[in-house]
């Protein structure tokens, strides 16, 4: 099953590189086939980019659509991380373990 | 692809007679039962010759041996497409005619049982220009005052194709409405979803192309040789401010340089018409059409190639 998750989680990613209605739709399939996956900023992207089309030379509706789709994107990366890396969580220990040390007092 | 492990199928929210995408977990590609699936073949093989890049179509017909694999595979998610259509067209059709929505009323089922003709293609990754806004064209080729190379080839490959759908009268891409010999057709207000980028290249796709033939081809031929001297002469609404137009439709704003290139591409389309002429082009293309279709299509094939022909050896007697 993780397998399959991680498949889709990465066509994810290459679905959405590119925002159409197409994209959008196919991406809503791969997410209804999966229930591991949930994906809660793809209909925000969708709004976005409805209203972005219904003003073709309004940019920051524009540049909306270009942050959810970085927003989202960066979402799918961390689920991936998850995934491939059990011990990813281990990997930010360090710092943790850093930040803990700086407020101890030395006796 | 492997028909046998499809996990969904997608049915686009544009086009009247229906694109598909398969999805099997794998790979994505598009299937489309095209109403004029020979008039798509032709226009597309021809789009190549004339040096533009085209979507790879796999003819599926029912005298082909993956045909009823590949129906028996996709029949129940084209079902429940055809009750989502019939049902979001009865939900349109009772509302009063202002608030209806044409697109949705119009929309083909697919009919498996009338042994449809069938065309595999692969699903290109880009976007068609009705899902770009103007700032999307200005990222990718810079605006009018600073257009990029990839900029330059793209209104220049406009150009050309203006000249391609003039050619063949496709009259569902460009604005065409009421150019001479084209007339009040209702997709002649402009279909900009037929022109496609490839997101990696930037590269304009020619897609969907349709001919519409139903006219005295000695008067159409008298009015492209009208539209193509107009636009070589500069005169008013000619092919240039046609590309204009439709490319105004995007929110982007085509002004000196844009115009420049577009006009660049009309020539370089005439001087592809010419050399197309003396290879025997369009008879390869008949060729090529006839094999890949059944036997049943070879009317509708001969009748497109001699259409197109007649334009050709006009363009060729006015503007050689």
């Amino acid at each position: 099953m993780q397998t399959k998750t991680l498949r889709d989680l990465k066509r994810l990613i290459e679905l959405l590189e590119v925002t159409s209605s197409d994209t959008l739709n196919i991406a809503t399939a791969i997410i209804r086939n999966n229930s591991e996956i949930n994906l809660p900023e793809l209909s925000e992207l969708r709004q976005a980019f409805t209203l972005s089309l219904s003003a073709k030379t309004n940019r920051e509706l524009s540049l909306s659509v270009k942050n959810i789709r970085v927003k989202l994107i960066e979402s799918l990366l961390q689920k991936i991380d998850t995934i491939e890396s059990p011990s990813s969580k281990l990997r930010v220990a360090p710092s943790l373990v850093l930040s803990s040390l700086d407020n101890m007092s030395i006796t | 692809m492997d028909w046998a492990s499809i996990e969904s199928i997608t049915r686009s929210e544009h086009g009247q007679d229906g694109v598909y995408f398969l999805d099997n977990g794998e790979e994505i590609r598009v299937l489309k039962a095209p109403e004029n699936s020979s008039t798509e073949l032709f226009l597309t093989l021809l789009a190549t010759e004339f040096r533009f890049s085209t979507p790879t179509i796999e003819v599926v017909h029912a005298d082909c041996s993956a045909y009823k694999t590949l129906c028996m595979a996709i029949d129940p998610y084209i079902e429940k497409s055809n009750l989502m259509i019939d049902t979001a067209r009865r939900q349109e059709q009772i509302k009063s005619k202002s608030e209806q929505n044409l697109e949705i009323i119009e929309k083909n089922t697919l009919d498996l049982k009338t042994s449809p003709i069938l065309f595999q293609m692969e699903k290109l990754k880009g976007l068609s220009l009705r899902d770009v806004v103007g700032e999307n064209l200005e990222d990718w080729y810079g605006r009018d005052e600073n257009l990029t190379p990839a900029g330059q080839r793209f209104f220049i490959d406009l150009g050309k194709l203006l000249v391609f759908d003039i050619l063949t009268r496709n009259t569902d891409r460009f604005i065409f409405w009421a150019v001479p010999g084209i007339g009040e057709i209702e997709s002649a207000l402009g279909n900009i979803g037929n022109i496609f980028i490839r997101s990696r290249t930037s590269e304009l796709i020619v897609i969907d192309s349709v001919a519409d033939t139903n006219i005295d081809v000695d008067t159409y031929g008298n009015a492209v040789v009208e539209m193509l001297t107009k636009t070589l002469l500069g005169a008013p609404d000619n092919l240039v401010d046609r590309g204009q137009e439709t490319i105004a439709l995007t929110g982007y704003e085509v002004k000196q340089n844009g115009r420049e290139l577009l006009f660049q591409g009309v020539r370089v389309g005439i001087q592809i018409i010419e050399t197309l002429s003396r290879a025997k082009t369009l008879e390869r293309v008949q060729t090529l059409t006839l094999k890949q279709l059944p036997k049943s299509q070879s009317v509708k094939i001969n009748s497109l190639f001699k259409f197109i022909k007649n334009i050709e050896l006009k363009i060729i007697a006015n503007f050689n």
